[in-house]
């Protein structure tokens, strides 16, 4: 498994640019090695958020898990955007609750069947959050009720910048709640009908 | 007035299925039809169980469309059947669910799930009974965006959401007489208790962000800040509101009274029960 520091990212000249928002500051970054690759790092502030761009050669088995918590980094949120900026998914609390602080606090983004492109992955505190009137992730983020500025964990425990985010391809062993039901006995002959585009806006009938 | 109209203007008002009979015989002896066998219109509980299916369509192509960008049969699900098919059209798409603070993504996916599922069930359950399931009728998941309730962003969904959720509740509620000794009973009682879970997240949600939310009819009880109550339900007897198939197609066709399309379905809903009727009132919560 490789592994990133981001200030070697910014270092080695892949990309890396601290653009100021409205509401909250981003850190955009560009990985283009293979998979799998844990991008660590240390965000300045709960009010700045990290996008990582990074390309999928065909389409492939996603999955996007954060480690950092556990060794009291900040409590993140992931959010997946397409390459046209339009919210593609989100994650979901990975992990066993921290003995200290009783939180599941890391977590765990995946999806099968990812169409090949580029994404850009959203790694944020959990308290900086999109607006609930955003349509694309140009629409930058905002922080909820929190300082912008030091960490703060769920239940109040003050926490690190430093975050761990591995990106994996390829098998899937879990299957995702949201394709659960389609094991059911009654529909696996229409399982096989499934089709994706996730992406596609205006893509109803 | 056709008989038809009639009889549905009854099943409209009516909260039980001897008053609902009573009623029934009355309008048909109004409209001189009363020689013709009145259990050749009655509805019956698969009906009640086909106007279901119509609104588990929206709710699933809705939340579908929401969480994947896919309608459900782009997802596999089943939705031909008897009636007329239509294409679900919206000029948005999937939702930006880029606010993971208020877990909305996490929901509406559960929720998308249930609600695909729901499709899929009422449909098996009406084939095991021997009935044709209707097919899926065309509708427009924009018919509300003009007032803000639509798949445009965040704020949007949950507004419509609530509204979706609160109705089908309702929905379920009314039709529980006519389901009484049906082999539906057991079915829609259970996808009644998934709503209600449904819509408590929901209406919690809407509380916490503040969204303001206009009351849809006289026995829609707004969650607040807009209204007063987190749950939707009369605090004085512990229940909910029932909506008759009539008062939920009021709302389903755009705020229209006797009439067979509109709105979400902009060419009507497939089955007996296709016509509205007036809007619900506080009666209805009582």
């Amino acid at each position: 498994m490789r592994q990133f520091d981001s200030r070697v990212l910014a270092i080695i000249g892949i990309c890396g640019v601290l653009i100021p928002h409205a509401f909250g500051a981003t850190i955009t970054q560009t990985y283009s090695g293979g998979f799998p690759a844990t991008i660590m790092g240390t965000l300045p502030n709960q009010g700045t958020a990290l996008l990582e761009n990074f390309t999928l050669s065909s389409m492939t088995n996603l999955t996007v898990t954060t480690t950092s918590y556990a060794s009291g980094g900040f409590e993140p949120n992931l959010l997946l955007f397409n390459s046209a900026g339009n919210f593609a998914m989100s994650g979901n609390p990975f992990g066993t609750a921290d003995p200290g602080t009783g939180i599941v606090g890391d977590m765990k983004l995946s999806e099968s069947g990812l169409a090949a492109g580029t994404y850009t992955l959203a790694v944020t505190d959990f308290l900086l959050n999109q607006s609930l009137t955003a349509t694309n992730l140009s629409a930058g983020f905002t922080v909820n009720y929190g300082s912008g500025t030091s960490f703060v964990d769920a239940n109040g425990n003050p926490r690190t910048g430093n975050y761990a985010v591995t990106i994996s391809t390829g098998a899937s062993t879990v299957p995702e709640p949201a394709t659960l039901w389609l094991a059911a006995p009654f529909l696996g002959v229409l399982a096989v009908k499934v089709r994706r585009s996730r992406f596609s806006k205006r893509s109803v009938e | 007035m056709g008989k038809q109209t009639i009889i549905q203007d009854a099943l409209s008002i009516s909260t039980n299925r001897r008053g609902l009979l009573k009623k029934l015989a009355v309008a048909s002896a109004a409209a001189g039809v009363s020689q013709l066998p009145l259990k050749a219109q009655s509805p019956t509980a698969a009906d009640v169980v086909q106007f279901a299916l119509n609104l588990e369509y929206l709710e699933a192509e809705f939340y579908s469309v929401a969480t994947t960008g896919q309608t459900i049969d782009q997802r596999g699900v089943d939705i031909t059947g008897t009636g007329s098919p239509g294409p679900t059209t919206t000029s948005f798409g999937q939702v930006d669910f880029g606010n993971n603070l208020v877990l909305t993504s996490g929901a509406a996916n559960d929720i998308s799930a249930d609600e695909m599922a729901h499709v899929v069930a009422l449909r098996a359950a009406l084939t095991a009974n021997g009935v044709t399931p209707v097919a899926k009728p065309a509708i427009n998941l924009d018919a509300l965006a003009g007032v803000g309730a639509s798949l445009q962003n965040q704020q949007a969904f949950l507004i419509l959401a609530r509204a979706f959720e609160d109705i089908g509740v309702s929905a379920y509620s009314g039709g529980a007489a006519l389901l009484a000794g049906s082999p539906y009973l057991m079915a829609a009682a259970r996808i009644l208790a998934v709503e209600g879970q449904h819509v408590g997240n929901i209406r919690l949600e809407v509380a916490r962000l503040g969204i303001s939310i206009p009351p849809l009819d006289g026995a829609d009880v707004p969650p607040p800040p807009s209204g007063a109550e987190f749950f939707s339900t009369n605090h004085a007897n512990g229940l909910c509101a029932f909506r008759t198939p009539g008062q939920v197609l009021y709302l389903a066709y755009g705020l229209a009274a006797n009439t067979t399309s509109g709105g979400f379905f902009p060419n009507g809903v497939n089955g007996l029960l296709n016509m509205s009727s007036g809007p619900a009132t506080s009666s209805n919560l009582s």
